[in-house]
């Protein structure tokens, strides 16, 4: 009988839950931790902001899941690792305080999320009470306050300037920042409040719809169109003015300082801010200790907490640009093979964006997104992987991020009648200019964006079959991660 | 109550859009049957893409 722990239950961790429980729940040992016993569909996160979203239908309980896929639950945040192949254990303290506990593993997956590292920029992040973030469930929840709050002093006859974007050089999830702002947007004018408050998108993108993955090309209205071009029109139709290309290196009350990527140091004024931390792996907080004690921490993490994979790392980005092959394809650990990592808890090889640094050494560079769509890919190949490993002892299904193909669906008001969202659709999500010998890196056909109504539907098709995949119901299988 | 930046930003408006969305798109962008015709698309799209690609 084999022993399989999952660590995270997020998009990744879930997903592979559900897989791996699923074959194998019946006849071996499958478990998993997970600091929270909900598993939370971040993306719908951008509406319980505005308040359009009731937080519990952002939620699932996992135990009921689980237990239905044979999966046992552990409450609980993983605090060691032992990997040696005579220990090969976890160790868990438990949510509840009553202590920890120990669970010996023959397979491992890491899947733990992003630790948001709001102390790498000084003043931000709820816990000063000077910006807001969407990133958990507690913060959008007090973000959604803060925002309701506004909303009253707006009716009362203020103005005010409402900042949201990115609030780290190296952050990413730019794409939440755009939902939240266009959502924003689309909040204020329902209450015939949009004219009182000035919208600013601040972000560390050197141009505005890069996301991240270096923006895209597609065809619109018969010629090809950057995603640059086609967010300024958006953002132009909205009234929302864009700062790009900006690290932001403190926050006061009603200041935001930033760097620009000349080197140019400035402030943006507001009253109400939602700014993206930089993320980190939670692998900074995790002990991994061999049979005497000694510290094993940089064969699994690197110095950022991200699980170190198959990937191959240390190559300069124009290197790194030209070998789709650097990304992982089986996301697992080079010294530890049955150590396997999914989603955000991942070691990128590099970034997708062309990094910048300034002229006083501060990195611009968005980091690559691995949240969504991906780590639910990620989530389901390391999961089969394992499934092989213990049926068949190899494995059969590889995908690297340079031949996965993403959809993104960017609500831009929620509403079913009079709603909108920008559809994209990449492939692959990393450049690989060796299959596309073009500007772009990336298969122009499939490549697509448009925005509409039809999006803001798309994305309320997400919302509900995404939850129903993630309660494990009945075929839930077929709906593709 | 207005931002200020002590960097003076690029004149946004004064700028010649590379893309623009004139009345008609915006006619387009909510009117029910057309986003109806683009729902079906963007579906048969999104599954031709996954289909399309390694999904190993």
């Amino acid at each position: 009988m084999a022993k399989i722990v999952i660590v995270g239950a997020g998009f990744a961790g879930h997903t592979a839950a559900l897989y791996i429980g699923h074959h194998l729940g019946k006849k071996h040992e499958v478990t998993v931790v997970n600091k929270y016993d909900y598993f939370l569909f971040v993306p719908s996160l951008v509406w319980v902001g505005v308040g359009r979203m009731d937080p519990k239908k952002t939620i699932i309980q996992l135990e009921p899941v689980y237990r239905r896929k044979h999966v046992r639950f552990v409450h609980g945040s993983l605090t060691e690792i032992h990997p040696e192949p005579e220990e090969q254990f976890v160790v868990v303290k438990k949510a509840d305080g009553s202590g920890t506990v120990r669970l010996d593993y023959d397979y491992l997956l890491i899947a733990t999320g992003p630790y948001l590292n709001f102390d790498a920029t000084p003043g931000l992040g709820p816990h000063t009470g000077n910006t807001y973030s969407i990133c958990n469930l507690e913060h959008a929840v007090q973000t959604r306050d803060a925002y309701l709050e506004w909303v009253k002093r707006l009716e009362t006859g203020a103005r005010a300037t409402f900042v949201i974007g990115t609030g780290h050089g190296t952050a990413t999830c730019q794409g939440a920042a755009v939902e939240y702002i266009t959502n924003i947007h689309k909040d204020l004018v329902r209450r015939g409040l949009r004219d009182r408050v000035e919208l600013i998108y601040l972000s560390n993108e050197p141009a505005l719809g890069d996301f991240g993955i270096r923006g895209i090309r597609a065809r619109y209205k018969g010629r090809l169109v950057s995603s640059a071009d086609f967010m300024e029109a958006v953002f132009r139709d909205f009234g929302i003015k864009w700062e790009i290309g900006k690290a932001v290196k403190k926050v006061e009350p009603g200041r935001i300082y930033w760097e620009d990527m000349n080197g140019n140091f400035g402030e943006t004024r507001y009253d109400f801010a939602m700014l993206i931390p930089q993320f980190k792996g939670q692998g900074i907080h995790v002990k991994v200790l061999g049979p005497n004690g000694e510290d094993l921490h940089d064969r699994i993490f690197n110095a950022s907490g991200f699980v170190i994979v198959d990937g191959i790392y240390g190559l300069p980005f124009e290197r790194l640009e030209r070998n789709p092959d650097a990304w992982p394809a089986v996301y697992q650990n080079p010294y530890y093979p049955n150590i396997f990592a999914a989603g955000i808890a991942f070691a990128p090889p590099g970034p997708i964006s062309v990094p910048h640094t300034t002229p006083n050494g501060t990195k611009i560079a968005p980091a690559p997104p691995r949240t969504g769509m991906i780590s639910g890919i990620i989530g389901r190949i390391v999961a089969l992987n394992i499934i092989d490993l213990v049926k068949k002892g190899r494995m059969t299904h590889d995908e690297r991020m340079s031949e996965m193909f993403a959809a993104c669906v960017a609500s831009m008001g929620d509403s079913l009648w009079d709603g909108s969202a920008v559809v994209i659709v990449v492939y692959p999500v990393v450049p690989d200019f060796r299959r596309y010998p073009n500007e772009e890196g990336r298969d122009l056909f499939v490549t697509h964006m448009e925005m509409g109504l039809s999006g803001a539907w798309m994305k309320a098709l997400i919302h509900y079959t995404f939850m129903y995949k993630f309660h494990g119901y009945p075929g839930w299988r077929i709906i593709p991660e | 109550m207005a931002a200020q930046t002590s960097h003076p930003q690029q004149d946004q408006a004064a700028k010649k859009p590379a893309v623009e969305f004139t009345p008609r798109d915006r006619f387009l962008m909510n009117n029910k049957l057309y986003q109806l015709w683009r729902f079906i698309v963007l579906n048969i799209k999104i599954l031709k893409a996954v289909d399309h690609s390694k999904r190993s």
